[in-house]
């Protein structure tokens, strides 16, 4: 991959200079022109109106050599901007501009026609991408070899697999010779074995050429893109470095996840509670909070979290304690403390009160967690005031890929032979 | 003033144009490709294979020979056998109609490729005229060895044959734009189009002379391309008297307009294909 000064000095492949993009209803029937006739009279320019406007005003051009990642939520406008990249459909407003040989790999094995054999389907499928016939011979070998089909390539597609239709796709999108590739979705075909292949080979093509990754894999962007896009219902949301932009982006995904949590998840929160107790000493609620008391329901590994827990007393009461239990999503027992194992002595007298347990950090695996939260007196947690298990969920966002549960700090060394 | 900004906008309208033509020239190799894709798939897994383009126009001929030559006496000329005759015309006809109700629905059934690949997008239609056209090959290769079964000379009228070719694939092409084209817009022309080449089919001299026509219609009958495009087919293979040089111009002229209006009428809408869809 270029270094970072060279891509600021290479020359731009693609641009995108305020692009709009609006898909048109279509008018079905003559009676249904007639309406939008009369309406149109009416009520001015209602055109433009009845579309939908895929795309608004992005800007962005791509340089030689880099590999841009698109992410956002499906229909915020991502297979718009393959399309316009691809000269698939042409802007409604402002300017595409793409420089050299593109080759568009929006879906694996698109052109195949089902009747022809494997190895026919490599020259038409060439031919679409605007190959000669000599170009294509120039490959077709290794294309089969990569592939790895051997003689079902003699064989109408129509009986292949879907592994093996997406393998004969890929071997052809990764050996025709391009300047620009623009991609969807294209590592995640195959078996195991077959997607690391398809990894080495986009590896290779990366050194050779500009590539537009567009994938719902963001561990996979991460890894493979010099720069990421974030497109937002149809406006460029934010760009730059791929671990910052992924990152934001997931925390937003969240964001949006905890918004809807206070209305309707709730109730599934609740369905997935248990509660036992007493009731001397009632939990009303508990909540989740960032470091500066906002309620949040997803944490980075450094992120602060702080559990506010609101009691309620029936009588006045001078041995009770609080306990916060986390658990893993599929129920491993994380961490567990309560006040009694902190030598607290806990004087509460009020009707109600609130109380809060900090974790300065989280250094936990990315992840489901789930938090159980107790009241009880003398440490007996087998008879509790109020014991709410599962009472709140939250989500640890983050870039490592440890396994288990618990990040321990490490470091490895080099290897030092001998 | 004017007059120069009419200027460069013809100058646009064709640097425009030549541009859309080395396009499809570049992609000349797919234009080919699926015209042969179409052939293979049509003929795999048929028992008969290749031999089907032959034996749709003989098994036609012989069925109109059969009635229009011994149930219903068609007049035509004295030395030319019904059945050439209508062969000529079954052949001429086949390639038409098949071109343009193949190529008309086209562009929407390669919608796949359409909305997942950049390329000129008519080398779809195109290549369905193509793939009708060596089924037309065929069919003439048939008639040599029709002429030399009943014995017929070769007839001077040959040096018309390549000029009336051009003609009619100019004309043919020409309507498969503007049907494919319209029918991505506007799926009505699939209904139309069966019940439009019946009654063009009957408007045309496929299976009776235009001789039949009465004399004050002949000129409004030659109007038709087709009529004019057949008849100096006969004329250039079994020496049938040639239709006048005004109508062969008229169907020139047809044919000319046909096909840069349709090609520039596709090219035009071409870009909203994809979103169409």
């Amino acid at each position: 991959m270029p270094s970072k000064l060279e891509i600021d000095h290479a020359e731009n492949m693609i641009v995108f200079e305020q692009v709009s993009k609006c898909y048109m209803q279509q008018t079905k029937t003559l009676l249904e022109s007639w309406r939008r006739l009369g309406l149109w009279n009416a009520q001015g320019d209602q055109a433009q109106e009845s579309g939908f406007w895929a795309l608004r005003e992005l800007s962005f051009s791509v340089k030689r050599g880099e590999t841009l990642g698109i992410i956002g939520d499906n229909g915020a406008g991502k297979s718009t901007i393959l399309k316009l990249m691809a000269g698939i459909t042409v802007p409604t407003h402002g300017r595409v501009d793409v420089k050299g040989r593109i080759s568009s790999l929006i879906e694996l094995g698109a052109g195949f026609n089902p009747d022809l054999t494997g190895h026919e389907n490599i020259y038409l499928n060439g031919a679409v991408q605007g190959l000669s016939r000599a170009e294509i011979d120039g490959c077709v070998a290794r294309i089969e070899e990569f592939s790895g089909l051997g003689s079902f390539l003699n064989v109408p597609v129509k009986y292949y697999s879907s592994g093996m239709y997406a393998r004969l796709g890929f071997a052809i999108a990764a050996h025709v010779k391009a300047d620009v590739i623009i991609t969807d979705e294209i590592l995640a075909v195959g078996d195991a074995a077959f997607q690391r292949q398809c990894l080495r080979k986009f590896k290779d093509l990366q050194a050779a050429s500009t590539i537009i990754f567009v994938s719902h894999d963001l561990t996979r962007v991460r890894e493979v893109c010099s720069r990421v896009l974030w497109v937002r219902q149809g406006r460029l949301h934010c760009e730059g470095d791929p671990e910052k932009v992924v990152e934001a982006y997931l925390l937003a995904v969240q964001q949006e996840r905890d918004r809807n949590l206070r209305t309707e998840v709730v109730l599934d929160q609740e369905a997935a509670e248990s509660r036992r107790g007493t009731g001397e000493i009632e939990i009303v609620e508990v909540a989740t909070c960032n470091e500066t008391g906002e309620p949040r329901m997803a944490f980075r590994s450094d992120d602060v979290l702080v559990v506010r827990i609101s009691y309620r007393l029936r009588k006045p009461c001078h041995d009770a304690g609080f306990g916060v239990n986390i658990m893993s999503h599929d129920g491993v027992f994380v961490h567990g403390t309560n006040t009694f194992i902190s030598g607290m002595v806990l004087n509460m007298t009020r009707e109600s009160g609130i109380i809060e347990l900090r974790y300065p950090s989280l250094p936990v695996v990315p992840g489901t967690y789930w938090l159980t939260v107790g009241v009880t007196s003398d440490n007996n947690w087998s008879v509790p005031y109020d014991l709410r298990e599962r009472v709140r969920k939250i989500e640890v966002l983050g870039t490592r890929r440890d396994g288990g549960v618990v990040c321990l700090e490490h470091q490895w060394s080099r290897p030092v032979e001998c | 003033m004017r007059c120069a900004s009419d200027r460069s906008l013809n100058v646009t309208v064709i640097t425009l144009m030549v541009e859309h033509f080395k396009r499809l020239v570049r992609y000349r190799g797919l234009l080919w490709n699926l015209a042969v894709s179409e052939l293979k798939s049509k003929h795999r897994q048929t028992a008969l294979g290749m031999l089907w383009a032959l034996l749709q126009p003989v098994s036609l001929m012989v069925v109109y020979a059969v009635v229009f030559s011994v149930f219903v006496n068609v007049p035509i000329r004295q030395g030319v056998p019904y059945a050439l005759f209508a062969y000529v015309g079954l052949v001429t006809w086949l390639f038409f109609a098949t071109s343009f109700s193949t190529g008309t629905t086209s562009v929407v059934s390669q919608m796949n490729l359409i909305t997942k690949a950049s390329f000129p997008r008519e080398v779809i239609p195109l290549s369905k005229l193509i793939a009708s056209g060596f089924d037309f090959l065929i069919g003439w290769g048939c008639f040599l060895l029709l002429l030399a079964v009943y014995g017929m000379p070769f007839k001077p009228m040959w040096f018309l044959f390549p000029w009336i070719l051009c003609v009619h694939v100019l004309f043919t092409a020409g309507l498969v734009l503007w049907g494919a084209a319209l029918y991505v817009l506007k799926r009505d022309v699939g209904s139309v189009m069966p019940l439009l080449l019946q009654v063009w089919m009957f408007l045309s001299p496929v299976i009776y002379p235009s001789s039949l026509i009465p004399e004050k219609y002949q000129s409004l009958y030659l109007i038709n391309p087709m009529a004019t495009i057949i008849e100096s087919y006969r004329s250039a293979t079994l020496g049938v008297p040639a239709p006048s040089v005004a109508a062969m111009g008229t169907a020139s002229i047809i044919a000319i307009v046909a096909f840069a209006s349709g090609y520039a009428y596709f090219k035009h809408v071409e870009v909203r294909f994809a979103d169409i869809m």
